[in-house]
């Protein structure tokens, strides 16, 4: 289920406030925890993203519980529910090692883009990747957020949350896959691509 | 902060990446294929930034995924990418038509004994290019001497309008047909902007304490539908 395939800025957000420094420092650290990208060389790369002294806004929307942490008005990280923080495809771009990757093959692009979740046979297939365990890199849980690649392509597609673990993915190569939470093209890149909320 | 090199010290972040993002379709140029405006987003490609274009689009790149795929296959992505273009520029000429026929509706509501309000609506269409409702209502209400808010429009609680106190709609009606302020920036009539016949001037009836007949004007914008 795509979050963000229906999401108007004007209608969609209930409040939008000021954090307080408190409540920032405990989202500060939960990011922290969750990208090791983020804390490493004592959190420059957050510190790069995100100074601490500047003043972020928590946007909040009126359905879904989901929340987005909004800096110098572009989105930078959404929220669903007390889930883990996402990066919006922008920040991603700019720094795309900050999740795993993982690819899906060509065929699927078209319907990721219209906001499908991704299907197993997608990741199994020749021109799809998943993190593999004989060659060093660690599996992926169920839960784990990912960012998703395409076949052929340089940039990542979608920000996804793994719905199998990705050995699961491997050896039943059937059903849902990863949830496509945020894609190229969706109401939230749009947002952003039009210069933030 | 000096962000030359990925690996120049321990304590410098790597610097983002700077991504060139197609200005049609706002997507990577490698997913232009996948939007609503492929062959526009193709021609600026070619324009703005040939050498991307050179990598995306040469001989050798259109050959090999075509490869990839069975003519069938092949034919159907051509098909499917023409019609959602066709598609989305439908959408684009609709919206214009609609722009073009949207109305701005100056209601003059009674309110004690001869106080009135009256409500803007249907401005919402023009902004952009009227800066935002409470930037025009402020603009309104310096203009006016009155006070001037935007709530929530009462027939449709979806669209905002803007308030204004005292009997002004025909002031108002002015001010949008001379382009005075806070209207100074929408695009003239010749430019498609509104025009005087779509602007309607309304009064709203409540119980029986109309004094005055339909205001003046009225006649011109009952037509223009």
């Amino acid at each position: 289920m795509s979050l963000f395939k229906k999401f108007d800025p004007k209608q969609d957000v209930s409040s939008s406030t000021a954090v307080k420094s408190s409540v920032q420092r405990g989202m500060r650290s939960k990011l922290l925890d969750q990208y090791q990208a983020l804390a490493s060389d004592d959190n420059a790369l957050l510190e790069q993203i995100w100074p601490k002294k500047e003043q972020i806004t928590l946007v909040k929307f009126s359905r879904e519980h989901v929340q987005m942490l909004v800096y110098k008005s572009e989105p930078i990280f959404f929220q669903h529910f007390d889930g883990p923080y996402l990066p919006t495809l922008h920040l991603l771009h700019r720094y795309p090692f900050l999740l795993p990757k993982i690819q899906v093959d060509s065929g699927a692009i078209r319907f990721l883009l219209s906001g499908a979740n991704i299907m197993s046979p997608g990741l199994t297939s020749a021109g799809g990747k998943l993190p593999d365990p004989s060659a060093g890199e660690t599996p992926l849980e169920v839960g784990a957020p990912v960012a998703v690649m395409a076949q052929g392509k340089e940039e990542i597609v979608a920000v996804g949350i793994m719905k199998m673990s990705s050995e699961d993915i491997r050896k039943t190569g059937k059903g849902i896959g990863v949830d496509n939470i945020h894609y190229i093209g969706d109401d939230l890149w749009m947002a952003c691509a039009r210069g933030g909320i | 902060m000096s962000q030359q090199d990925p690996q120049a010290g321990p304590s410098t972040p790597p610097p983002p990446r700077t991504l060139t993002y197609c200005s049609i379709c706002t997507f990577p140029p490698e997913y232009c294929e996948f939007g609503s405006s492929a062959s526009k987003c193709r021609a600026w490609l070619q324009d703005a930034h040939p050498q991307m274009y050179a990598k995306l689009w040469s001989e050798e790149a259109v050959t090999s995924k075509l490869a990839a795929l069975t003519t069938k296959q092949a034919e159907d992505l051509e098909k499917e990418a023409a019609k959602k273009e066709r598609k989305a520029e439908a959408k684009a000429e609709k919206e214009k038509a609609q722009k073009a026929s949207s109305k701005i509706v100056l209601t003059k509501a009674a309110r004690t004994k001869r106080k009135a309000t009256t409500s803007v609506g249907g401005l919402h269409m023009f902004s952009p290019p009227l800066p935002a409702m409470k930037v025009v209502a402020k603009g309104l209400s310096s203009r006016l001497a009155t006070g001037a808010s935007v709530s929530k429009s009462v027939n449709n609680p979806n669209v905002d309008e803007i308030v204004i106190q005292g009997d002004v709609a025909e002031e108002v009606k002015a001010m949008i047909v001379h382009r005075q302020k806070p209207f100074n920036e929408l695009p003239p009539e010749s430019a498609g902007g509104i025009s005087e016949k779509n602007i309607v001037i309304e009064e709203e009836k409540k119980k029986a304490a109309a004094t005055k007949g339909p205001a003046g004007a009225g006649g011109g914008g009952e037509e223009a539908s």
